[in-house]
C-alpha cells in the first residue's frame, strides 16, 4: 500500500495500435512501466519508435487500445473525456517541442492560460502567474507577444504555463529539440530545478544523449516497445 | 513523377482541405444555378401569378346591357385557337342552420358557367370531377363548411330553397374567392361556382349570360383572335364587344418593370455571393501554402512550374466540383420553382429552363477558381524564398480599399435609380475590412465581460485573420442589408397604399346594389351606424386608344359630396371645387390612366357614348386608388347627359365615428339583403393589395434569403479554415486543460462575432439603401416616405445571428471532436 503511493505512473500492458484504410499500425506494443513520484525519466529511441505515442498515453491525450494507464492511481481510460480533460489541467503540465504558445497572447497570458480556463480570479491569477516568471526567469518579458521572444525564452514560457496549475507531472516531448546548446542547457537545468525542488515528476522524450543526462532514468523505446531501462550514471554521483 | 500526378497526391494528401475547397465551388455553382433559375422562373411566374390575381381571360365579351343571349358563346367557340365560358353571376343565400352566424355570413355569389372544365378556367382539382353539373368550390371554402364532395349546398334563391350537389373541390383561386373562416365571412361572400343553366333556372334569366370570358391558347395570336371574335360579334348584330382584359392587369401593374430590376438585383446579389464564397475559399487555401511552396522553390522547383502545379490541383478540384455542382444545382433549382411557384400558388408543370443558368455556372465553377488561386501564387514566385520561409508575413495596410470604397459609396448618393446598389455594395465590400478592425476591437471587451475565457480567446482569434475573417463577415453584411431594403420596401409599399386607399376609398364601405331605387339612399342613410350616404353612377366606357378598344371606368361625381366622401385628391384645389368647374366635355384621370394615354392635360381622349364616339377634354390629372387607381372622374350631371345612364348602383357610406364596421356591414345587409352585390371596404382593398405585393415580394425575399444562407455557408468554409490552420493549437490548449465545451464556445463565438459585425452592418447598410432609395423610388405613382421599422429591424438581426449560429455549429463540432494525439502531430 505504501508503495502504490509512491507510484506516479503505472502501465499495465497499455499498447496503442493506429488503424487506417492501409492496415493497422502498432505504435506501442503491450507495455509495462512504472514511474516512482518524483523521478526524472527521459525516453529516447529512434525516430517512429513510439515516443510521443506513450507521452500522449501518459498525459492521457489518447487512450491505449488495450491495457490500462494509471496516472497518480487514476487508471485514465475509465475517466470521461470531461474528466481526464479536467485531470490533466490539475495533475498534469505540458511542453512541446515547438513551444505552441498562443502567438496573440502575450507572455503573462500565455502562462495563465490553463488558470484562465479553470475561472481563477483575476488577483490570484496575477500574484501565480508573477511567482511562474520569476521561476522561469523571465522577469519583464511579461507583456511581450511570443515573436518578441527567443525560442529559448518561448519554451521557458510554455514550462511556466505548464507549472501554472502546479502539477504533479511534467511531460515534455523533446522540449530542447528546437534550441541550441546553451538555452537547451537552460530548459533542462530549469526542469531538473523543478524535478528537485518542487518533487515534480518528469517525464521527457529527447533525441539528445546530452539532455537525457539530466534524468535520472532513461527508457529505450525500440519499435513500439522497451528495450532498455536504466538509472542514469549521474544520479549514482 | 509529372506534376499532373503531384497534384493530384497534394490534394489526396490534404484530404479534408481539398473537401472543404471542393464543397465551397460546388455550392457556390449549385447556388448559381438555383438563383438563375430562379430568377428565370420567375420572369414566367409573375405575369402569370398577375393575371391570376386579374383574371385568366384575354378577353371578355360584354354587351351594353346588363345581360344578353346565350347563344352568342356559340359563335365564339367558332375562333380557333380559343377556349371560352359563358358567365352569368347573381347572388343568393346559403341555407345554414348554426346558431351564431347571422345572414351576412350566409352571403354565396354564385357563378353560372357554361362549362367548369375548359383550359380558361383551369381549376386544379383536389378531390371530385369537373363538367358534371354539380356544383364546385375551393378547398378553403370546403374546409370552413366541413363539406365534401357529394354533400349537398343548399340555398335561398328568388325561386325559393334550391339545393346541388358538390362535384369538384379545387385548389383557391380568385376565381373562387371566399372567406378564410366564419368570421371572415362578415366581410366577403362565399363563392359557388355551378352549370350556366342552375343560375338562368334559380333566378328566371332564361337563356340570358352577362359575360363570356375568352382565353387565348398557346401559338394562337391575339389581334387576329380579337379581330376574329370582332367580326362574330358584328354579324350577330348585337351591342356587344370585346375587350382584352391583360391591359388592364398592365395598368394595375405597370411598375413591374421596377419589380424585376429588384428581383435581377437580388440575382446578381446571389451570384456575385456565389462567386465571392468560391474565390474566397480557393484564394485562402492557396495563399496559406505560400509556406510550402517556398520549400519547394528552395529545392528546385522554378515559379512556373509551382503555378502549373497549383494550376493543375485547381483544376482538378473546379473540374469535379462544377459537375457536382451542376448535378446539386439542378436539383436546387427545381425545388426553388416549385417553391416559388408555390408561393404565388401557380401551377405550370413546364420544366426548370437551365440552360442560363449552366452558361454562366460552368465559366464560374471553372475560371473564378483559376483566377482566386492565380493571384497569390503569383505573389508567391515573387517574394523571396527566405521571408516566406520566415514566415514573417507583416500586414500590408493599402490605403487604395478604403479610398476607391468611399468614392463608390459616395457615388452611390448621386444614383437616382436601383442600380445605385452595385457601386454602393462594391465600396461597402471595399471599406468593411477596416470597419470589421473596429468592430472586433469594440467586441473584444465585450466578449470577455459577457464570456470571460472563452469570450478572450474568441475575440483574439478574430483579430488574428482579419482579412479572411472580415471577408466573410461583407459577404453576409451585403445579404442582410438587401433583406432590410427589400422587407421595408415591402411594408412602405403597403403602408402607403393603406394610406392612400382610406383617402380616396370615398368613405368607409363602397355599396354595390343590384340597382338603386328611389328611395334606398333614405333607407341607407336611416341604418344605424351611417353618419351619411350618397350615390353615384359608374360606367366603365369604351376607350379608343390608339386604335385600340380598352376600358375606362368613369365615375359620376356630385359637386356637393366629392369633399365628403373623396374619391381622389387634387393638386391645386379641393376636390369639389376641381370637379365644379368642369364643363361637360371635360374629366379628370387618374395617374395611370394618364400615363397609359400618353397625352398632355389639355387634350382629348375619345370615348365611345351611346351617340357614338365623342371625345373629351382631360382637364387635370387626379391621384387616387378607387378601383386600384385606374379610372376618370366627371361632373355626375354631365356623365348623366354624356352617357344616357339612367341608373345608379354604387353607394358609398359615411360610418359613425366608433361604429363598429363589421357591425355596419350587418346593418345594411340586413336592410337590403340579396339586393347587396357586393360590399367592399377599403380594409378589403388594403388586404387584396397586400397579399399581391407580398406575394410579388416573396420572390425576391426567397432569392435574398438564399444568397444570405449561401454567406452562412462561407462563414462555416472559414470557420473550418481557422479551425485547420490552429489544429495544433487545439490540441495544445485541450492539453492544458481547456475542456470541449469551452472550445466549442469559442469557436461558436468567433462565428458569432462574425455574424454580429455582418448583421449590424447589414441593419446600418440596408437603412442607408432604404434612404436612398426611398428618395427616389416611385412604384404605382406613389413615393415612399423613409421609414424602418424597429420590428423587422429586430427581426433580421436574429435571423442573421441565427444564420451564422447555425453556420458555426458544425466548425465547432468539428474541433470538439479534433483527436488530441492527431493534432499536436500535425503537419
Ligand atoms: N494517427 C496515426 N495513425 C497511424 N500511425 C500513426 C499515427 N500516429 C503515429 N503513428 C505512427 O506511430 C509510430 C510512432 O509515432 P511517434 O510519433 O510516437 O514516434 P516518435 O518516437 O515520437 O518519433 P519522432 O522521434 O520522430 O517524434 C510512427 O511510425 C507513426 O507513423
Ligand atoms: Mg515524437
Amino acid at each position: 500500500m505504501e508503495e502504490e503511493t509512491k507510484i506516479m505512473i503505472k502501465l499495465e500492458k497499455a499498447a496503442k495500435v493506429f488503424g487506417s484504410e492501409a492496415g493497422t499500425f502498432t505504435a506501442l506494443q503491450e507495455t509495462d512501466l512504472e514511474i516512482r513520484k518524483g523521478e526524472f525519466v527521459a525516453v529516447m529511441g529512434p525516430s517512429g519508435s513510439g515516443k510521443s505515442t506513450l507521452l500522449q498515453l501518459l498525459g492521457g491525450l489518447d487512450l491505449p487500445t488495450t491495457g490500462s494507464v494509471r496516472v497518480d492511481g487514476e487508471p485514465l481510460e475509465k475517466l470521461s473525456e470531461k474528466e481526464r480533460t479536467l485531470f490533466r489541467r490539475s495533475k498534469v503540465g505540458f511542453v512541446f517541442q515547438n513551444y505552441q504558445l498562443l502567438p496573440m497572447m502575450t507572455a503573462a497570458e500565455n502562462i495563465a492560460l490553463s488558470l484562465a480556463a479553470s475561472r481563477t480570479p483575476k488577483a490570484e491569477m496575477e500574484r501565480a502567474v508573477a511567482r511562474l516568471i520569476g521561476q522561469v526567469n523571465l522577469t519583464g518579458k511579461e507583456k511581450s507577444f511570443p515573436s518578441q521572444l527567443s525560442g529559448g525564452q518561448q519554451q521557458r514560457v510554455a514550462i511556466a504555463r505548464a507549472l501554472a496549475m502546479k502539477p504533479k507531472l511534467l511531460l515534455a516531448d523533446e522540449p530542447t529539440g528546437n534550441l541550441d546548446r546553451k538555452n537547451g542547457r537552460d530548459v533542462l537545468e530549469l526542469l531538473s530545478r523543478l524535478n528537485r525542488e518542487e518533487q515534480i515528476t518528469v517525464v521527457m522524450v529527447t533525441h539528445d544523449r546530452y539532455a537525457a543526462e539530466a534524468a535520472s532514468r532513461v527508457v529505450t523505446l525500440l519499435d513500439g516497445a522497451i528495450a532498455s531501462d536504466e538509472a542514469e550514471k549521474a544520479v549514482a554521483k | 513523377m509529372t506534376l499532373r500526378q503531384l497534384a493530384w497526391r497534394n490534394l489526396m494528401r490534404r484530404k479534408t482541405r481539398s473537401l472543404l475547397t471542393l464543397l465551397s465551388i460546388v455550392i457556390g455553382v449549385a447556388s448559381i444555378l438555383g438563383v438563375i433559375a430562379s430568377v428565370e422562373s420567375a420572369k414566367k411566374a409573375l405575369p402569370q401569378y398577375l393575371q391570376s390575381v386579374f383574371g385568366k381571360a384575354d378577353f371578355t365579351v360584354q354587351g351594353t346591357d346588363a345581360y344578353f343571349r346565350e347563344n352568342a358563346i356559340s359563335s365564339i367557340q367558332a375562333v380557333e385557337g380559343t377556349a371560352s365560358v359563358a358567365m352569368l353571376k347573381h347572388s343568393a343565400k346559403l341555407k345554414w342552420d348554426a346558431p351564431g352566424i347571422t345572414d351576412i355570413q350566409k352571403r354565396v355569389d354564385l357563378r353560372g358557367y357554361s362549362d367548369t372544365d375548359t383550359a380558361l378556367t383551369a381549376f386544379q382539382v383536389v378531390k371530385g370531377k369537373l363538367g358534371t353539373d354539380g356544383a364546385v368550390i375551393s378547398d378553403r371554402t370546403a374546409r370552413v363548411w366541413g363539406a365534401d364532395v357529394g354533400d349537398t349546398i343548399a340555398l335561398v334563391t328568388d325561386t325559393g330553397l334550391r339545393e346541388i350537389k358538390i362535384a369538384a373541390v379545387v385548389r383557391y383561386t380568385i376565381e373562387l374567392m371566399g372567406p378564410s373562416s366564419w368570421t371572415m365571412a362578415k366581410y366577403h361572400p362565399w363563392t359557388v361556382v355551378v352549370p350556366l343553366s342552375a343560375v338562368q333556372d334559380w333566378f328566371g334569366l332564361a337563356g340570358k349570360i352577362e359575360g363570356i370570358s375568352i382565353k387565348i391558347l398557346d401559338g394562337t395570336d391575339p389581334s387576329r383572335v380579337q379581330e376574329r371574335v370582332a367580326g362574330q360579334l358584328k354579324e350577330r348584330g348585337e351591342e356587344l364587344y370585346v375587350q382584352p382584359v391583360l391591359l388592364d392587369a398592365d395598368a394595375q401593374f405597370k411598375d413591374v418593370n421596377t419589380f424585376f430590376l429588384a428581383l435581377y438585383m437580388a440575382g446578381f446579389l446571389g451570384i456575385s455571393l456565389s462567386a465571392f464564397v468560391i474565390f474566397h475559399s480557393l484564394y485562402v487555401s492557396v495563399q496559406e501554402r505560400r509556406g510550402e511552396f517556398a520549400a519547394m522553390r528552395t529545392i528546385g522547383y522554378t515559379s512556373d512550374q509551382l503555378r502549373l502545379l497549383v494550376l493543375y490541383e485547381v483544376l482538378f478540384l473546379s473540374l469535379i466540383g462544377t459537375a457536382a455542382g451542376l448535378l446539386a444545382g439542378s436539383g436546387l433549382a427545381a425545388g426553388l420553382k416549385a417553391l416559388l411557384f408555390l408561393l404565388l400558388s401557380i401551377h405550370q408543370e413546364a420544366g426548370t429552363a437551365l440552360a442560363a443558368g449552366f452558361l454562366a455556372a460552368v465559366p464560374a465553377g471553372i475560371l473564378i477558381p483559376l483566377a482566386a488561386s492565380l493571384y497569390p501564387i503569383r505573389k508567391a514566385g515573387r517574394s523571396s524564398v527566405a521571408d516566406e520561409l520566415r514566415k514573417k508575413t507583416r500586414p500590408v495596410r493599402r490605403r487604395w480599399p478604403l479610398i476607391a470604397g468611399m468614392v463608390l459609396i459616395l457615388s452611390g448618393f448621386f444614383i437616382p435609380h436601383l442600380v445605385l446598389l452595385v457601386p454602393l455594395l462594391t465600396g461597402v465590400a471595399l471599406v468593411f475590412p477596416y470597419l470589421f478592425r473596429g468592430f472586433v476591437a469594440c467586441l473584444k471587451p465585450l466578449y470577455r465581460t459577457l464570456f470571460g475565457f472563452t469570450g478572450e480567446l474568441a475575440g483574439r482569434n478574430l483579430s488574428r485573420s482579419l482579412g479572411r475573417t472580415s471577408m466573410t463577415s461583407v459577404i453576409l453584411c451585403l445579404g442582410i442589408a438587401m433583406i432590410v431594403l427589400m422587407s421595408s420596401l415591402n411594408a412602405a409599399l403597403i403602408q402607403t397604399y393603406e394610406r392612400v386607399i382610406h383617402a380616396t376609398y370615398g368613405g368607409n364601405l363602397d355599396v354595390m346594389l343590384h340597382h338603386i331605387e328611389p328611395d334606398d339612399l333614405q333607407l341607407l342613410r336611416d341604418t344605424e351606424g351611417v353618419a351619411d350616404a350618397v350615390t353615384y353612377p359608374l360606367q366603365a366606357v369604351v376607350w379608343h386608344l390608339n386604335g385600340d378598344k380598352r376600358k375606362l371606368p368613369v365615375y359620376g361625381v356630385g359637386e356637393d359630396w366629392i369633399d365628403r366622401f373623396p374619391l381622389f385628391t387634387s393638386e391645386g384645389s379641393a376636390p369639389g371645387e376641381t370637379i365644379r368647374r368642369l364643363a361637360s366635355d371635360e374629366l379628370l384621370m387618374d395617374r395611370i390612366s394618364y400615363q397609359l394615354w400618353g397625352g398632355t392635360v389639355g387634350d382629348r381622349i375619345l370615348l365611345e357614348t351611346p351617340e357614338g364616339p365623342r371625345s373629351f377634354r382631360v382637364a387635370g390629372v387626379v391621384e387616387t386608388m378607387k378601383n386600384s387607381g385606374y379610372g376618370a372622374f366627371m361632373n355626375k350631371e354631365h356623365f348623366r347627359t354624356s352617357f344616357g345612364v339612367k341608373y345608379e348602383r354604387n353607394a358609398l357610406v359615411l360610418k359613425q365615428e366608433d361604429y363598429a364596421p363589421l357591425q355596419l356591414r350587418e346593418n345594411i345587409f340586413d336592410r337590403f339583403g340579396a339586393r347587396i352585390e357586393e360590399m367592399f371596404g377599403p380594409e378589403d382593398w388594403v388586404s387584396v393589395i397586400s397579399a399581391v405585393y407580398t406575394g410579388s415580394f416573396s420572390v425576391v425575399h426567397l432569392l435574398i434569403i438564399l444568397a444570405t444562407v449561401i454567406s452562412g455557408i462561407g462563414i462555416t468554409n472559414t470557420l473550418l479554415m481557422n479551425i485547420m490552420e490552429r489544429i495544433r493549437e487545439l490540441g495544445m490548449l485541450r492539453a492544458v486543460g481547456v475542456t470541449r465545451s469551452q472550445v466549442v464556445r469559442m469557436v461558436m463565438l468567433e462565428g458569432m462575432g462574425i455574424g454580429a459585425a455582418a448583421t449590424l452592418g447589414g441593419i446600418l447598410l440596408g437603412t442607408l439603401l432604404l434612404y436612398l432609395t426611398t428618395r427616389f423610388l416611385d412604384i404605382h405613382s406613389l413615393t415612399f416616405p423613409f421609414r424602418v421599422s424597429p420590428g423587422i429591424l429586430l427581426l433580421i438581426a436574429l435571423f442573421g445571428l441565427a444564420v451564422s449560429l447555425t453556420a458555426s455549429l458544425l466548425p465547432a463540432a468539428r474541433a470538439a471532436k479534433t483527436k488530441l494525439g492527431e493534432a499536436l502531430r500535425y503537419e
